[in-house]
């Protein structure tokens, strides 16, 4: 168990820039998801923290060990793959005792019933003389899990485990998941481009993009005050309304003269506005802050996202479930003068008055 | 030392042995090169740096070693062999690869075991035979011999090929209207191109350096390059520049040709398992 | 044309082929074994023997015993040194980069040289006088300086034996190549994490994985090296004396030099045998693999 530094960390293959200057505390204990589309950078954070991957600059600290230049097999951490790397040739009960074997960190002896125990908590005591291709999906991600925490390693690194799984296993697998990590309670760095993965999971989480951690929080902080346009947009389904114009009076105007909400600050000749469709309400025509036109109605059974067309712009926002509407209908909307995020267009950054 | 100079020496390492293997591979083909270029003097001496001529290749030219005839057998003999043999092969594969047949096992298998056989077991029976019907000594009787050692290769090799390429293009001309023979002749021919002239490339090869049969049933007329070679032993002992420029003229074409093909050539091996 | 009888035709062609260049000589090969055949004789073939043939060379014939003998270590030899140095080469290789890909390439160019020119260029490499390797092992082994390798039983055999594994290397690199490629890089990735060394990872993870391959590749070489013929017939022609004489030319010598067609067809049925299981191997194996 230990704390996990990464200090100025690159990673450079040519031009190509995967990691560029990261820094990153993670606690002792802590569950820490590295969010972001693919190509981020992500997974090269965390197969550098593991050693498979050498860092072009800085340094990377597990405990109170620089491991720079530590083998992976030398810096006691386990991981998770998304394919989940098991051995074929191996029956279930070998692939979960091979890193004890070889580590000989425990006596011999002992490793049946370290095994036993492994798989009993992710139950796969009745697989464990099958091979991995006598299993389904969900079991052999069970056999991943097991091989990483039959023994104590100083860290988890998860890469994406649950992105082979289909849909309803995944959100059981992820459950499973939230319950062993608060069980076994090991410092635990988890890659995934799944928002609700991370939100779900994460004491902190970091969303990347181009190599870089653009936000650093709690799940709630990431939602609900996000620190620029890019979480802003990769956080929350339906993504985050984005609309461009500018500020006058602390009246929010879009590029084609709409007026749409009142805002914290006063006046920005450029700026982009972001509600939350769950923010913006459908009402009467003439009786919200503005008019659209209906343009789709989804109805997704626990609600209906509703696109409506304003000028130029398209405007999400999530209604219930027990409301119709038909294509093409006029409707008001009425923003929550509270819940909107103003940004800069030209560097992306949050906007945030004085006094907020 | 520490583990970054480690890690350099290890790679530093790694490169020398995979140089020097890369000589050992190299060098003998080198060698060739330089004693083809090299005077009758000069090859008798470890030389590096000599005066180069063209002296050799006139001289294999010319009478009495007349390589040029053998060049011709060569290349109609490769050439006719591999004409027949991937038409015919192509049209089996297809068939082996998108049909379940009665004995279809036992008959990849059966072609298969025909590829393993040793050549020197096949050859008697056609010796006596070319000897009875006459054809000893031409180059129909060598076209015949090599399709035994090409045609097992070509169709197992096709197959693999035919297998790759994913069946909902055909089934989607078949549903817009094509038959069958259109569809092997529209779809699967010109998809299956690139493999097919890999094959045919193999082919052409491994016919090219076949050295048993030539040597058994050619005699004078339709020798072949390979066969050629022993032209060059002497009484006075081998002819080294003179086997060289020989030697490069047989093996110069196949180079070029297994560079295009080098993309397909494990799969290929593989698949074909001949050589 | 109902594709049922279409399947069947387009088979056809390639099956009478297949029949009319190897399986009726091979049976044709199998009646001459019966008889007694001379060629130089009239009346091709003989009078009837049944076995005897295979009875005289398994019996009488001592110089059959020396081309089992030849080819048997040859087999074991070639086989065991490919195999070994062709790993190592693939395992330095697979990485990949611009360097090894180059390398690569480069190991095409023996595979396009026919065997009978490999022949002739390692006699030309080891000639005592002005040869490259000769002058080669003569600096690193002097014992060895101007010696005539090719005049030496034992040294002639190993010449033998290098040409072959020479010629041989980089194919089999290069499928093994593939082979190591196509092992899924996070197993390998999980076992460092685990713990395992790069000793470890190779014995524990990539060996076991890289199996099938490996057998494909053992079975396939120890086919062709019981059969060489060519570079053994342009490199010692047999000899001295009989030292290099692998059964394809005691074959080759017996039908065509000297016209004992019977008892050729005879011991070329002996051949036959071991490639029967070794075809029977090689057969189960693809098939296991195209299945999966």
């Amino acid at each position: 168990m230990a704390r996990i530094l990464l200090k100025n960390i690159t990673k450079r293959w040519g031009d190509f820039v995967a990691v560029d200057r990261q820094s990153l505390d993670i606690k002792d204990r802590e569950f820490l998801v590295l969010l972001g589309p693919s190509g981020c950078g992500k997974t090269t954070t965390m197969r550098m923290i593991a050693g498979l991957e050498e860092p072009t600059a800085g340094e990377v600290w597990i405990g109170d060990r620089m491991v720079n230049d530590d083998l992976p097999k030398d810096r006691d951490v386990a991981m998770v793959f998304q394919n989940y790397g098991l051995y074929p040739h191996m029956s279930v009960f070998n692939n979960i005792a091979y890193p004890l074997k070889i580590r000989k960190s425990v006596p011999r002896s002992r490793i049946p019933e370290l095994v036993n125990e492994a798989a009993e908590r992710v139950e796969l005591v009745p697989f464990l003389h099958r091979r991995p291709r006598e299993l389904s999906g969900g079991q052999r991600q069970r056999v991943a899990l097991a091989r990483a925490i039959v023994r104590e390693p100083q860290a988890f690194l998860m890469d994406e485990p649950l992105s082979n799984l289909d849909a309803k296993l995944r959100v059981t697998m992820r459950a499973e998941l939230k319950h062993l990590s608060h069980e076994l309670q090991i410092t635990t760095v988890y890659v995934t481009h799944d928002q609700i993965e991370a939100m779900t999971l994460a004491d902190r989480i970091g969303v990347m993009n181009e190599g870089k951690i653009r936000q650093l929080g709690t799940p709630d902080e990431i939602y609900n005050d996000p620190a620029n346009i890019f979480v802003a947009d990769f956080i929350g389904s339906p993504s985050m309304n984005l609309i461009s114009g500018r500020v006058e009076g602390h009246q929010f105007v879009t590029v084609d003269r709409h007026e749409l909400t009142r805002t914290a600050m006063g006046a920005m000749s450029q700026a982009v506005l972001g509600v939350r469709a769950e923010d913006i309400h459908v009402v009467a025509a003439g009786s919200g802050d503005v008019d659209g036109q209906v343009y789709a109605a989804e109805n997704t059974g626990e609600n209906v996202v509703l696109t409506l067309q304003l000028g130029g712009q398209r405007i999400t926002c999530k209604e219930d479930r027990y409301i119709r509407f038909s294509i093409g209908e006029t409707v008001g909307l009425k923003f929550d003068s509270n819940k909107n995020y103003l940004f800069d267009p030209s560097t992306g950054d949050r906007v945030r008055s004085p006094g907020n | 030392m520490s583990a970054a100079s480690r890690r350099k020496f290890w790679r530093t390492a790694q490169a020398v042995v995979i140089v020097i293997a890369v000589a050992i591979m190299i060098i003998p083909i080198i060698w060739i090169f330089m004693a083809a270029f090299k005077s009758h003097v000069d090859v008798y001496q470890l030389k590096l740096l000599f005066k180069p001529t063209f002296s050799n290749f006139a001289t294999v030219f010319a009478s009495p070693y007349k390589l040029g005839d053998k060049l011709v057998n060569s290349t109609i003999v490769a050439t006719t062999t591999v004409a027949i043999a991937i038409p015919v092969a192509t049209l089996a594969s297809y068939s082996f690869s998108r049909f379940r047949m009665r004995g279809e096992t036992t008959m990849l298998v059966m072609i298969l075991a025909t590829q393993f056989v040793p050549a020197v077991v096949i050859v008697l029976p056609f010796f006596v035979m070319f000897r009875d019907v006459g054809l000893l000594d031409t180059r129909t009787g060598l076209v015949l011999v090599n399709l035994a050692i090409v045609m097992p290769f070509a169709i197992w090799m096709i197959k693999g090929f035919i297998d790759g390429i994913p069946i909902d293009t055909e089934e989607a001309a078949m549903v817009d209207g094509s038959t069958r023979l259109q569809v092997i002749r529209n779809i699967v021919l010109p998809m299956a191109a690139p493999g097919l002239i890999t094959s045919g490339i193999f082919c052409f090869i491994i016919a090219w350096n076949e050295f048993l049969f030539a040597l058994i049933i050619t005699n004078k007329e339709s020798v072949t390059l390979p066969i050629g070679l022993a032209l060059f032993k002497a009484e006075e002992g081998d002819l080294w520049n003179l086997l060289s420029a020989a030697g490069i003229i047989i093996m110069l074409p196949m180079f070029v040709l297994a560079l295009i093909i080098r993309r397909h050539f494990v799969q290929g091996m593989t698949m074909g398992a001949v050589r | 044309m109902r594709d049922n009888t279409l399947k069947y035709l387009l088979v056809l062609p390639a099956i009478l082929v297949v029949f009319a260049t190897a399986v009726w000589p091979l049976i044709q090969s199998f009646r001459f074994s019966l008889f007694q055949g001379r060629l130089t004789r009239p009346g091709f073939p003989q009078g009837f023997l049944g076995f005897e043939n295979y009875v005289w060379a398994l019996t009488e014939e001592p110089a059959f015993w020396n081309s089992v003998a030849v080819t048997a270590v040859y087999t074991v030899l070639t086989v065991g040194l490919t195999v070994a140095l062709a790993l190592g080469l693939a395992l330095l290789l697979v990485p990949g980069g611009r360097f090894r890909m180059s390398v690569q390439t480069l190991l095409i160019l023996p595979f396009a040289m026919s065997p009978a020119l490999i022949g002739v260029s390692f006699r030309f490499m080891f000639n005592p006088e002005f040869g490259l390797f000769d002058a080669f092992f003569g600096l690193v082994i002097p014992p060895l300086a101007d010696i005539s390798w090719l005049s030496d039983p034992v040294l002639a055999f190993a010449v033998c034996v290098m040409a072959d594994v020479w010629g041989w290397i980089p194919f089999l690199t290069l499928v093994l190549i593939g082979g190591l490629a196509a092992i899924p890089r996070d197993t390998i990735e999980a076992a460092q994490v685990d713990g395992a060394s790069g000793w470890q990872v190779f014995r524990d993870v990539t060996i076991p994985q890289l199996l099938p391959v490996l057998a494909v590749v053992i079975i396939l070489k120890s086919i062709f090296s019981l059969k060489t013929f060519d570079q053994i017939y342009m490199l010692t022609n047999g000899g001295p004396g009989t030292a290099t004489q692998t059964l394809s030319h005691y074959v080759y010598f017996n039908g065509l030099k000297y016209g004992q067609l019977g008892y050729s067809a005879a011991v070329a049925w002996l051949m036959v045998i071991p490639m029967i299981f070794l075809t029977y191997a090689y057969a189960k194996l693809v098939f296991r693999r195209t299945q999966q």
